[in-house]
């Protein structure tokens, strides 16, 4: 009997210890850190040869990762093509496949399409929630603290009452209250003064939408019945988008312009 | 943000305290619901403070920047409303007959292309090519060969001046009475500022609180001097800005006024706005049952919101407070007999659904005098410093045998003559047995506020006189209608015509028989109460030479 083999003899007899399969997997899993203290404290020669293996399996490991990544689509064709099928003059060209075609296709629709639903005011300066509320302090001793004042222009529609005092947590002044907004129409380069119907999307969050609150790029919905707009079905127009242009805060009035 | 949910930390089992936000909304337990502890932890909240007190965090005033880009999309470039043809002929019939009555409302005003329907005159073009094309003037089809101008001379021009001038005089008289005083040299005296009461930017500050918060808005009047006591601007303004919200008219104090004329005033004023009668008092109202149901009609139109306001609003001292402690059966309000004990604005839970809110007293500033302001019960009769020239107004406007028996005295020559006497019977004497005028002017002013001295203004004379109850727009007969608003609305004119053919009680003593069943000899008691004062006359010349005896 050959010796250390006795190992594996009692193994079969009376099985593994208990734990040994978790200590092995922990065991590999620290090899990565072993191996990286052996490459960084070995020291002369020992430590050129160490490095020089390491080297050779990571590029190898590269070169497998992208031979795996690399598409069968846009892989050069392989074809045998038969002497004579091709002329002399187009034997230095490679050939692709089509689907490299549809892929540069789809791309540059893509790229034409990026900028044509842009809104105006892509992006606009962010307002933080203590710029848009002020406490409001209450009570006999002046002691709560849970109202807030909305420091900006606001819209509240037609059908509006303010909420009972113990539930009403936002004020909404009403001399910051609008009804009414400079529209400019972009191509007829005319204004008009048109009617709000609501406020649809308010860029610093959807709670001040919720409270029809009116900043700077805030998209906002106009009655355009005064403009004539018809459908190509015969309809009439009476609502459409625009968006805001400047601070109605600061000035007093609520310039747009018309999304078409 | 405010309705983030808090960590779970009782899974199981049942809330460990009142303010537990892990609650079953169970509605059988009759217990807080989830919502409700939110609410009332939301009260609590406190900005979170370091050891040296600045302020770490508070909620909803963080310093965080959000994120401001709006993606690009094809929807924004859309259009969001469109409206069919037959549509809008449809909307336009619908429109043309049922907004022109005050009993109707429309709930969902967004969703109706209003500016498409109504045509506004600003935007009415001036027609130039039509009257006078072109070609008419210009080019080789000229017609006209001189300009049309207004008039062809100077003279001509004068004339039509001068006719202008004289159609906007006639139009305008009150101005012309303006410059009549500025030619005289005299300026209308300074009033003092106690005659402002009720104009102050701080009470319209609380009025326009109180509109803004209230779906219903109650004016309650004076039933002595409903018209008097009416606020047109406020009617006006929630006409114009605020139409849906709903005006109602209460005539209070309706035990100090006789029947027949509570009932005319409530037959002038429901042509109006929907009019009712009231005489607040906690014990022995009147009105109540009205009111309330008219509330609860309100709160059943308004059946999409959680619960309604109603707003208290009218002239000082009608009683506004009065009649919210009439609602409630207990007092809540603060009420005194003397203008201005309201002063800032007050929440009142009616019922679950009904809130009631209560308003000082707004004037709206208008060409009133100063004995007309006293006479409303505006100002307050203690500050008064000449309280004795409004006497002769009162004595006037009062019939002559309601002060005999308010003050014991027969007869008196002019209001002086009746001070002197009741200061010596009522012993309102100075040093050296000196009558107080003063003192006397102000107790009648003080009984004329409260009520002992019987005065009222007489309804305007209707020719037709049919017992039948006249609410306007609404068909009695329609019986089946699946409307729900106009079902309400509905309900609302039967409370008022049940009201209307209900006797209305009048108080003890106030009045004489003739005076509550004789309605037609009433109509003018400005005229009685003239004759009445030359009586005295003949009987003083009578007595005159027993006297000198």
């Amino acid at each position: 009997m050959p010796q250390g083999d006795y190992i594996e003899r009692h193994r079969r007899d009376y099985g593994y210890r208990l734990d040994h399969f978790e200590r092995k997997r922990k065991k590999e899993a620290r090899q990565v850190h072993k191996r990286s203290a052996i490459a960084q404290k070995a020291l002369g020669i020992k430590g050129k040869m160490i490095a020089k293996k390491n080297y050779a399996e990571k590029a190898q490991m590269k070169k497998t990762l992208a031979m795996h990544e690399e598409s069968s689509s846009r892989r050069k064709t392989d074809d045998n093509v038969q002497d004579g099928a091709v002329p002399a003059y187009l034997l230095d060209r490679d050939n692709t496949t089509r689907a490299k075609v549809l892929s540069n296709t789809i791309k540059q629709k893509r790229k034409e399409k990026a900028g044509k639903w842009d809104v105006p005011l892509p992006k606009v300066r962010p307002v933080a929630e203590d710029e848009m509320f002020k406490v409001v302090r209450t009570g006999k001793r002046k002691t709560k603290q849970w109202k807030r004042m909305v420091t900006k222009a606001t819209f509240v529609g037609p059908g509006f009452t303010r909420k009972p005092p113990k539930y009403e947590r936002f004020i909404r002044p009403t001399g910051l209250r609008f009804t009414k907004a400079h529209v400019t129409h972009p191509e007829l380069k005319c204004t008009f003064n048109l009617e709000l119907i609501g406020v649809k999307k308010n860029p610093n969050g959807p709670m001040y939408t919720s409270l029809g609150v009116i900043t700077k790029g805030t998209i906002i919905e106009v009655n355009v019945s005064e403009l004539g707009l018809v459908t190509p079905a015969g309809k009439v127009v009476w609502g459409k988008y625009a968006q805001v242009t400047n601070n109605p805060e600061n000035d007093g009035c609520i310039n747009a312009v018309l999304l078409v | 943000m405010a309705k983030k949910k808090e960590k779970k930390v009782n899974v199981s089992g049942k809330p460990k305290h009142s303010l537990d936000v892990n609650r079953s909304n169970d509605a059988k337990k009759e217990s807080r619901s989830a919502a409700t502890v939110r609410r009332l932890k939301m009260y609590n909240t406190r900005p979170v403070r370091d050891r040296k007190g600045k302020v770490l965090s508070h909620e909803l005033q963080s310093k965080e920047l959000p994120s401001t880009r709006i993606q690009p999309d094809r929807r924004w470039f859309g259009n969001t409303r469109v409206v069919n043809q037959k549509e809008l002929e449809f909307f336009r019939e619908e429109l043309q007959s049922r907004m022109s009555s005050n009993y109707n409302v429309i709930l969902k005003e967004k969703k109706l292309p209003l500016s498409l329907l109504n045509d506004h005159q600003k935007q009415a073009r001036v027609h130039l090519l039509d009257r006078e094309p072109f070609q008419d003037a210009f080019g080789p089809k000229t017609k006209r060969k001189r300009p049309s101008l207004m008039a062809a001379d100077y003279e001509s021009l004068l004339k039509k001046a001068d006719g202008s001038q004289d159609a906007f005089e006639q139009k305008y008289g009150s101005s012309v009475s303006a410059e009549a005083n500025d030619e005289d040299g005299f300026r209308d005296l300074v009033r003092h500022t106690m005659f402002e009461k009720g104009q102050s930017k701080r009470i319209w500050g609380e009025l326009y609180k109180v509109i803004d918060s209230s779906d219903v808005v109650v004016q309650v009047l004076d039933a002595r001097d409903p018209q008097g006591t009416r606020c047109y601007h406020l009617e006006k303004h929630l006409k114009e800005n605020c139409k849906h919200k709903h005006m109602v008219l209460l005539l209070n104090k309706c035990d100090l006024v006789p029947a027949w004329a509570t009932k005319g005033w409530l037959r002038v004023l429901s042509k109006e706005f929907p009019t009712l009668a009231f005489h607040a008092n906690i014990n022995k109202s009147f009105g109540k049952g009205s009111l309330l149901s008219v509330l609860r009609q309100f709160a059943r139109l308004k059946r999409d919101k959680q619960a309604i306001s109603v707003g208290f609003v009218g002239y000082p001292n009608v009683g506004k407070s009065s009649v919210i402690n009439t609602l409630r059966t207990k007092n809540v309000c603060k009420v005194a007999p003397i203008p201005g004990e309201t002063k800032v604005w007050q929440y009142i839970t009616l019922t679950k659904r009904i809130f009631l809110i209560d308003c000082p007293g707004v004037v709206y500033h208008n060409n009133d005098t100063e004995t007309d302001v006293v006479l409303k019960g505006v100002v307050r009769v203690t500050n008064l410093k000449d309280a004795a020239d409004h006497i002769g107004e009162v004595l006037k406007r009062v019939k002559k045998e309601h002060l005999e028996r308010a003050y014991k005295i027969k007869e008196w020559d002019d209001e002086n003559d009746f001070l002197l006497q009741l200061c010596k019977s009522s012993g309102k004497l100075l040093k050296g047995g000196e009558p107080d005028l003063m003192t006397a002017a102000k107790m009648i002013l003080h009984d004329w506020q409260r009520g002992r001295i019987p005065f009222f203004v007489s309804p305007p004379r209707v020719e037709d006189l049919s017992e039948e109850p006249n609410v306007n727009g609404v068909d009695l007969d329609d019986s089946v209608d699946g409307n729900e608003a106009s079902a309400a609305m509905k309900a609302i004119a039967d409370v008022l015509s049940s009201q209307q053919q209900t006797s209305v009680p009048v108080q003890n003593d106030l009045y004489s028989e003739n005076e509550l069943k004789g309605e037609a000899a009433d109509q003018y008691p400005n005229t009685n109460a003239n004759e009445d004062i030359l009586a005295p006359d003949s009987n003083t010349s009578e007595e005159d030479p027993t006297n000198v005896s």
